[in-house]
């Protein structure tokens, strides 16, 4: 299969065969690649092939030709094979700067888009972590300001801007927290302040609350800021 | 009992002192301890960051 830019939602692709070049430009919604085959340079692979030198090989094509949205996905699909891989936020971080770098206005605006969209994507689905995302945008902030091109400049605002309204507004992946039995489930959270003043440690914990407050992606009680909290025996 | 967790106090919390660390343990539901110290753990200690303190937190259910 070798058709470009393509998204599976909730496919079962087992024993498909995918041609390696362009899993980077696919995008996986629900949709299970374990079982997945592929091809590269007309030779069939068993996933357990996807060895270091193969992929390696792959990666450095991907790199030459500026393909750095598809770099990016690469990473996120392979590094769990890998035994040497960056973190994704150093990934993603890598394609953003050669995306930057490209010598192209317009491919180098169309690829830094495309990452974003890649960014955007796994961060929905739960493949890309929120420290990942604050690594990410805390390099895109620097670089926004620093930028002599308006176009690109104005581009890595506007993306920081939009992921941190993300952030703070909630859209994560949730589907873990709504399992029923977990609403009546009780637990202990434990806050560890380091020094000894019972009413500064008081203090930090309700601050923490204070900030994550608009964060939380659910409201557990019809009243905003009130939650469900079980009194000690 | 329903309260609101910007307004924790020493008494829905339990706190005690362990060498030169204070520890804070408040009971709720496990859906809420979820949401508490994942993912938004991240994003409050981030705000913290600035103030310099360590903080940790931690789930455990019963």
């Amino acid at each position: 299969m070798t058709p470009y830019n393509f998204m599976f939602k909730k496919c079962d692709l087992s024993g498909v065969v995918f041609d390696l070049d362009y899993i980077g430009s696919y995008l996986f919604d629900g949709t299970s690649i374990g079982h997945v085959k592929y091809k590269y340079l007309d030779t069939e692979l068993d996933v357990t092939a996807l060895d270091d030198p193969t992929v390696r090989a792959l990666l450095k094509n991907l790199e030459e030709n500026r393909r750095y949205a598809e770099l990016l996905n690469f990473y996120i699909y392979v590094s769990p094979s890998l035994q040497h891989v960056p973190n994704l936020a150093q990934a993603a971080i890598h394609a953003l700067s050669g995306a930057l770098a490209h010598p192209h206005p317009i491919e180098s605006n169309e690829a830094l888009k495309n990452i974003f969209r890649a960014i955007d994507f796994h961060f929905s689905v739960g493949q890309f972590r929120i420290s990942e995302l604050l690594t990410v945008l805390q390099w895109v902030r620097s670089n926004a300001i620093v930028i002599p091109n308006f176009e690109r400049s104005y581009l890595l605002d506007e993306r920081a801007n939009y992921f941190e309204r993300l952030l703070a507004f909630g859209r994560y992946p949730t589907e873990y927290l709504s399992d029923e039995n977990l609403l009546n489930t009780p637990a202990i959270i434990e806050f560890v302040y380091n020094g000894i003043s019972r009413e500064n440690a008081l203090d930090e914990v309700r601050k923490i609350f204070k900030a994550i407050d608009p964060a939380l992606p659910i409201r557990l009680s019809p009243t905003p800021t009130t939650y469900s909290v079980l009194p000690f025996a | 009992m329903l309260v609101k967790l910007a307004e924790v106090t020493s008494q829905n919390a339990r706190l005690e002192r362990v060498n030169s660390q204070i520890r804070l343990h408040l009971m709720c539901d496990l859906s809420v301890a979820r949401l508490i110290t994942a993912p938004s753990k991240e994003l409050a200690l981030r705000t913290l960051h600035s103030s310099n303190v360590g903080l940790h937190m931690q789930t455990f259910p019963t």
